[in-house]
């Protein structure tokens, strides 16, 4: 009989309590699962690319429109790479009741500006020479069924010379991104075309991006930007990517803390009941083991039995509460996409999971282990 | 039948009183439902501060004008001379003086007390005299504002959440220093409890929007007036604007919430919920298990399966209730009187959480049902039980 068998047999005494053990450890690491993908959204971007980025906006209302001129005044800045600007404008393809986002941006800094945004070289070069030309994520192509070099007409809220708010434009290149907290929807056209044939509203833009030769200075060039237009109608408000999407999410509540007290309630508890559960296992298969002994097994092997039979359990029920929760994840995603982005179970997750796991086993179990491995051989009359 | 109850009251003495000789297994179940009931109380702490903000849940009778493309006054922003084309719209309560409330709200970033982070407020400026529409708002300490100076009052709750507020003390917005006369507070403690308040003039050349407003309150003269109201205004040229009801747009802003706190919470608790049952029904097996022979001979000297059910049932009870109990005080007893600051995406909200009798009973209520629901299993496995089967087990 292999050591696994008699692990195997040990599981088979008593099914009901290891169904619902089972069951109890299972849902804790649901939640812990779902936890750590929320935090993922709570976190700030482990993205690279993203602490060499500045993010600036008007200072008052969410949509002030700032004049580009802006931007060459932030591209004196020292330490400052390039700069991007960028208007925002929703747009609304044939009767499909849901919107897009175009980005407008300059677009000779866009490639540049996010690189974690991969095009192949031609579809590059398409969209830098066609102004007309639309970048989208694999998401926005799929929804509206589109194909790579199609023309498609958008209405906008953008009237141009003619009043019209319709625009024609040339879906040239498609991104795909390994990160996951990219969303696969956005959709960048040219400032320019925008610009050139709009009535009013020429020459703003609500935002831009700042690309700096060095993460560390971050923070002192975000500030020496701000402090440039400090009297400049509108002023700037200028944070390092990751602050400001950080700073935006933690208006929220401490999710970190929400998220330790959760987890820690739950685990203590179930610490507690897999602990209690294990003691009366050995409580009950005294005879068992004392049995085994007699039979010349060592104490040490028997507190191995135990920590073996309590890990089994305890990684069976893990691994099928984390599937159960990255199930559950990933269908849950694109429906709160939008209010939490980067919402995603990340792969370091199952690493920290299973350390969990293996602790919670070992806890749970050392010291009835070590109780059953103390066992006398002959049990006294009052056991 | 009278049998069957005293048979029941004697087996239920009895079982209490061995409780403490399985100390262990009913800590386990107590402690899970402590933990239920705590976080079940937790979040209707919440939802009651929530439901605290959202107290006035708008009239009928009082339209909001944004701009067009805006669907919250935070994000809108108009011309003040909007204010003036919407003075002959149809449906207006003409009489009342203040028909009309021209607001500019913005909001600015301001350090919270528990870790200094900035949060973003939601600052209103009212325009002239027409303060507000007779809102059930009254000053708790110092004095209102007075129009033309640079002069704030902040809302009671929000004072409280934020760091270094208090009378006379001033506040950096956007390019000036406003000085905070007083602190208000709202009857029932309100969604303006959250704000700051000020003179739209002063409010709007400071942080960026000279000559803008965001929204305009009009009162109109009876609820039906809504429509014509509203289709007067969006078609009238030179003006894109948007009209809601206050109802529908508070309603709107408080769906927003509910999706990304209510449902979130609801969910763990009932997670907690199944793993506390869970964890009981474990107790309950267990205990049977240990004093199967004991209820196999109470079974063969003449107790009925009904009394030995019920007693189990009545044992899973007790847990829940001293577990349900301890966790609802344990949590009532950390949030009562507190208040939290969370944010609906545009700005802040200052709630306060208060656990209020009934929510604390509801809670523990629902602790009791699920502990029923974990002593049932074993309560008819044990009805059920072959009593000679039971008397031979060791």
């Amino acid at each position: 009989m292999g050591y696994m068998e008699l692990v195997a047999s040990g599981l088979r005494f008593r099914k009901s309590q290891i169904f619902v053990t089972f069951a109890c450890v299972s849902i804790a690491f649901l939640l812990l699962g779902v936890l750590i993908s929320a935090r993922e959204a709570f976190t700030a971007s482990g993205n690279v690319a993203s602490s060499y980025r500045l993010r600036s906006q008007g200072s008052s209302a969410v949509t002030a429109p700032i004049p580009i001129s802006y931007a060459q005044k932030i591209a004196s800045v020292p330490g400052v790479k390039s700069v991007l600007y960028a208007n925002a404008e929703p747009a609304a393809y044939q009767d499909d009741p849901r919107h897009l986002l175009l980005q407008a941006a300059s677009a000779s800094e866009l490639f540049g500006m996010f690189p974690e945004l991969t095009v192949p070289d031609e579809q590059r070069k398409a969209f830098l020479g066609d102004k007309q030309s639309l970048l989208v994520g694999p998401d926005t192509l799929k929804r509206y069924g589109w194909k790579l070099g199609q023309a498609v007409t958008l209405q906008t809220n953008v009237l141009d010379t003619t009043g019209a708010a319709s625009w024609v434009f040339h879906v040239d290149a498609v991104y795909h991104s390994d990160d996951p907290k990219v969303p696969g929807d956005l959709a960048f056209v040219h400032y320019t075309y925008f610009n050139d044939a709009r009535v009013g509203n020429k020459d703003v833009a609500i935002g831009f991006v700042t690309y700096i030769n060095a993460p560390d200075q971050a923070t002192r060039i975000a500030s020496t930007i701000d402090q440039l237009f400090a009297t400049s109608s509108p002023r700037l408000i200028t944070q390092p990517e990751n602050q400001a999407m950080e700073n935006q999410l933690t208006q929220f509540g401490d999710f970190s803390k929400i998220t330790i007290v959760v987890a820690g309630l739950v685990f203590v508890s179930m610490l507690l009941l897999s602990h209690n559960v294990w003691h009366e296992r050995v409580q009950m298969r005294r005879v068992e083991l004392a049995t085994m002994k007699a039979l010349g097994f060592q104490p040490g092997s028997v507190l191995a039995l135990i920590i073996t039979e309590a890990m089994t359990l305890t990684l069976a029920a893990a691994t099928c509460g984390l599937a159960t929760a990255i199930v559950l994840v990933t269908v849950l995603r694109p429906l709160v996409e939008n209010f939490l982005p980067g919402f995603h179970f990340p792969l370091r997750g199952i690493a920290l999971s299973a350390a969990v796991a293996i602790v919670f086993a070992v806890l749970s179990s050392v010291l009835p282990a070590y109780r059953a491995s103390r066992l006398p051989f002959r049990l006294s009359s009052c056991d | 039948m009278s049998s069957t109850l005293s048979q029941f009251l004697s087996l239920f003495a009895m079982s209490i009183r061995s409780l403490p000789s399985r100390a262990s297994s009913s800590i386990v179940a107590i402690v899970g439902f402590a933990v239920t009931g705590g976080v079940l109380v937790s979040v209707l702490a919440l939802a009651n501060g929530l439901s605290g903000f959202w107290r006035s849940p708008g009239s009928d009778d009082v339209a909001i004008v944004l701009a067009r493309s805006s669907f919250s006054e935070v994000g809108s922003r108009l011309a003040r001379n909007a204010g003036s084309l919407i003075q002959q719209a149809p449906g207006l309560a003409q009489a009342q003086r203040g028909a009309t409330s021209p607001q500019l709200v913005t909001t600015a970033a301001l350090p919270r007390a528990s870790d200094g982070k900035g949060v973003s407020v939601l600052v209103r400026g009212f325009d002239g005299a027409a303060w507000s529409l007779d809102r059930d708002t009254s000053m708790l300490a110092g004095h209102p504002f007075q129009h033309g100076l640079d002069e704030i009052i902040v809302g009671e709750k929000l004072a409280r959440t934020l760091s270094g507020i208090a009378v006379g003390s001033s506040l950096q917005l956007g390019v000036s220093r406003f000085k905070v006369t007083g602190i208000f507070k709202e009857q029932g403690g309100g969604r303006y409890e959250s704000e700051i308040w000020g003179d739209a003039n002063q409010l709007a050349p400071a942080m960026g929007d000279a000559g803008k407003i965001s929204a305009i309150y009009v009162r109109l003269a009876s609820k039906d007036d809504f429509e014509s109201f509203a289709n007067y205004l969006m078609n009238l040229p030179g003006l894109d604007v948007n009209v809601f009801r206050e109802r529908d747009y508070l309603a709107q802003q408080t769906d927003r919430f509910r999706v990304l706190v209510m449902i979130p919470g609801l969910a763990i608790v009932s997670l907690m919920g199944i793993a506390a049952m869970l964890a009981a029904a474990n107790t309950m097996l267990s205990a049977i298990q240990v004093r199967l022979r004991e209820l196999g001979t109470l079974r063969a000297i003449g107790f009925g399966p009904t009394a030995v059910a019920a007693q189990i049932l009545a044992e899973a009870l007790v847990l829940g209730l001293l577990g349900g109990a301890a966790g609802a005080l344990i949590a009532a007893g950390m949030l009562h009187g507190e208040s939290a600051l969370t944010s609906n995406g545009l700005s802040a909200m200052a709630l306060s959480l208060s656990v209020r009798p009934e929510a604390a009973f509801a809670a523990i209520g629902t602790v009791l049902l699920f502990s029923l629901i974990a002593g049932a299993w074993p309560a008819i496995l044990m009805s059920r039980i072959c009593v000679v089967d039971a008397l031979r087990k060791t």
